[in-house]
Order: structure tokens, then sequence, then C-alpha cells
């Protein structure tokens, strides 16, 4: 479980880019940051592992404060995904995902074996992939590879930063159906930053919309489509959206309730 | 007397000369690798810095070389240390520069990706920046060796040695021949140094990035 308590952050020591915002993951949830651009999602994100600090406030996972820990060690326990992907471009796709296994010291039989059994979990045939450099393969599978990694050490929680937003839609779409395949089958506790509402819809045990540093709606993608709590909510929703995502459609949406017709 | 029976005639003393200049231009070679690309790693680290430690730099390299060369006899005198000096001073430039454009242009998604995994700073260096960076490093080297094997035949002028006492012997003797056995084996030196280091530098591409 993350629970990230009054949390405060702020560059200048002026303005608050998050401001006292409060948020609870459960473990095993997919939950979804959701915003335009400077909501603070990304921020956020990047102070879960540290690689923001803190200003004010605190991150509790499984109730401990992360910043009673060694920044190097929490990193390492935590999958990390980010839009560009980040592959070394030097090191084999294997190499690659046995970087946090090699800096954790696995030996090296058990290290090859973990990334053969990851590239095949992100469906890449392992033994194609394994010793191809990175600028060889497309965007998707890069990503793919990048997923593969943050998950090479089994860790509970994974942090993934606009992860498919430069791919293109259809490379997105097969990554999206993807992520939920693993997910139902590992339940990390996942946080997911994007700013694509379809994306949201489609991956989130639930949604955080934020705005200006502050939580406008946390609820369920369904709830966040049925009872926007206010205009803004709507508006970046959209009207019509319910209509556009049938699975969350209800005979009773369209069927007619008042009385019957007449002929 | 023509220039190849000049050269037969003369060879003992050309390859001394020739061994002097590859040694005077090696070692302050390696001295300004030895202090330019850490003090190229250091500025990457401290931004602010960068500008003035370049600055400084780039103020040697814009003195003429005969007036630095001048301007050494009173502080360190004549012969092999003050020369090296100069052109040490010549070679670092280049070195600083290309360690810090090298490390510099290393994808920041790559040395975010590094952090987030839990990479300390000493691994990110060392197996992120410094591969990707080596090919651009090596460019600076190989720059400042074609360049001061050039340089060095000024050297001559403070008691260097090397293929400049040549050339400097020829010009006040008017003697064709002289002049050439000093230049033409310091432009041969100046190609292979280039074509050898220019192969290192391929080599040094690691295997997965394209050359640069």
């Amino acid at each position: 479980m993350i629970e990230l308590v009054d949390l405060v952050k702020s560059y200048d020591g002026v303005t608050n880019v998050v401001d006292g915002l409060n948020l609870t993951i459960n473990s095993g949830e997919l939950v979804v940051l959701i915003g335009s651009s400077g909501s603070g999602k990304s921020t956020i994100l990047r102070m879960i592992n540290r690689l923001n600090s803190i200003t004010g406030g605190d991150i509790l996972i499984d109730g401990e404060s992360i910043q009673a820990k060694n920044p190097i060690e929490l990193r390492r326990g935590i999958g990390y995904v980010i839009q560009k992907v980040g592959l070394m471009p030097h090191m084999t796709v294997g190499e690659n995902i046995e970087m946090v296994p090699k800096l954790l010291g696995w030996d090296k039989k058990t290290r090859r074996k973990q990334a053969m059994a990851m590239l095949a979990r992100v469906d890449l045939p392992a033994k194609e992939y394994y010793s191809r450099y990175p600028g060889e393969l497309s965007g998707g599978q890069q990503q793919r590879v990048g997923v593969a990694r943050a998950l090479a050490v089994n860790p509970d929680v994974i942090l993934m930063d606009e992860p498919f937003s430069a791919l293109d839609p259809i490379t997105r779409e097969q990554l999206q159906q993807e992520i939920l395949a693993l997910q139902d089958e590992l339940h990390k506790t996942v946080v997911f930053v994007t700013h694509d509402m379809d994306e949201a819809l489609k991956i989130a045990d639930r949604i955080a919309l934020l705005k200006d540093g502050e939580i406008v709606q946390y609820s369920t993608p369904e709830e966040l489509l049925r009872n926007p709590v206010n205009e803004y909510v709507r508006e970046f929703v959209g009207n019509d959206r319910l209509w556009q995502t049938p699975e969350f459609l209800y005979a009773r949406d369209i069927m007619r309730t008042n009385g019957p017709v007449s002929a | 007397m023509n220039f190849f029976e000049y050269v037969i005639m003369q060879k003992a003393e050309i390859l001394t000369l020739t061994l002097r200049h590859l040694e005077i231009t090696g070692m302050s070679v390696l001295m300004a690798v030895a202090i330019g690309v850490p003090v190229g790693i250091m500025i990457t680290r401290f931004k602010k810095s960068a500008g003035i430690v370049l600055g400084i730099a780039n103020i040697f390299q814009t003195l003429p070389s005969l007036a630095l060369f001048g301007l050494i006899i009173p502080i360190m005198g004549i012969g092999y240390t003050p020369s090296v000096f100069v052109l040490f001073l010549y070679a670092l430039l280049p070195i600083i520069k290309n360690t810090y454009l090298g490390i510099d242009s290393v994808d920041p998604a790559i040395i975010d990706a590094g952090k987030g995994m839990g990479m300390t700073d000493g691994q990110i260096l060392g197996t992120i920046e410094i591969p990707l960076s080596l090919p651009v490093i090596m460019g600076g080297v190989r720059i400042s060796t074609v360049i001061n094997i050039g340089t060095a035949t000024i050297a001559a002028l403070i008691g260097a040695g090397g293929l400049g006492d040549l050339i400097f012997k020829g010009i006040s003797m008017n003697n064709t021949n002289m002049i050439l056995a000093g230049a033409i084996p310091t432009a041969l030196l100046a190609i292979g140094a280039d074509y050898l280091l220019g192969w290192m530098e391929r080599r040094l591409t690691p295997t997965g990035v394209s050359a640069p």
C-alpha cells in the first residue's frame, strides 16, 4: 500500500506544484494519475521513488516512510518505466533487463534465467531478442523491454510515467492489453501517469484526476464517468465518453423508462 | 645532392629527432588526458564552473604558440619540461571540451532510467556516461595529438629537440633538403596519428551505438 499524506512539493519555495495531497493506493491496485500538463502528476510519481525530493508531508510504502530509507535501495525495489524508455543503447536487451538484478548481486545464471522469463512475459521471443541491441527494435518492442526491465526483480510497486504516450495507437493499444493481462496475473501495486483519458478508463482500477496539484476526484473509472463531481471533471472526461465506452453501459442507460411505447 | 640522398645520409639523425618529437607530443597529450578528462567530467557535475573552465582553456588555445613558448622561458627556462608543459596547455582544451560535450550529450532519459533503477552516481558515470561518450572523448584526444605534432616543431625554438630542429636549421642555412627532412616526417606523423586514433575512436564506439 502506498499512502501519500499531506504531500507538498515546491520547486521555488513560493508556488506549490503539489499542494497538501492525500491519496491511498491499495496493494495490487492499478491507480492512474491523470491531469493536464502542470497538474503535478509526474512530479508526484517521481516523489514516490525519490527522484524528486519531498517538500512537505510524507509518502508511506507499507506503512514505512520512504524518507527513512536509502534512496538507492528504495529505487532498486521499485519498478520504473518512463515515456522515453531509456534503455542503455550500448547494452543488449538481456543486459538491460539484468541491470537491477546485477546491482543487487544476483549471479549470472539466475539473472539470465530471469531475463529470459521476463522477455517471454512481455511477449518477445526470448532467444531471438536477448542478444539484440535496443537500436534494432521498434518503439513498441523497446517499451516491452522497458516493462520487462521494471519487472526483473519482481518489485511490489511499479511506477509508470506516460509509458505508452510516444507509441502509435495500435502499438499503444496492444501494450495496454498486455499491462492488463500482466496485472491480472501479477497484482502489482502500479501507479500510472497519463494524460490520455481513454487509456486511463481502460486500464485503471481507480483514477485520480488532478488539477493544480490537488485531487479533484478519486474514484473508479465507472464512477468517474457516471458521477463526475464537478464541471471540470465532466469536461475533462468528455460529455459523451460514456457512450464511447460501451463496457460501462448498462441496459438501463439505453432503455426508455418513461412508460411503454404507445402504438 | 637530392632529397632522397640527403635522407639516406641523415637517416640516424632523422630517426632520433622523430622519436624525440613523438616523445614530446605523446607526453604532453598523456598529461592532458590525465588532467583534462577528470576536469571535463567535473564540470558536467558543476555546470556553473563549465563556462569559466572552458573559457580559461580557450585563452591558451587562442594565444599564438610562438608567444606562449616565449612567455614560458622566464618562468621555466628552456628544454624538454617547458616545451611539454606548453604543449600540454594546448592539448587541454579539445580534451576538456570533448569530455564535457560527450558526457553532456548522453540522452537524459537514459540517465533518468538509470537513476530510477537505483544506480549510484558512480555507476551512472562508469557504466553509462563514460562508455557512451568515449568516442567523443577520443575525438578530442585525436585533435589534440594532431595539433600538437604540428606545434611541437615550434618547441624546437626553446630547445625541445624534435623535427623542428631540422626545419629551423634548414631555414637558417637555406637548405631545402633539411627543411623537407623535418617537415615531411612531421606531416606523416600527423597523418599516421590521425589514422590510428581515428581507428581507435571507431573501435571504442560501443556496439549498438552508431558512430557519431
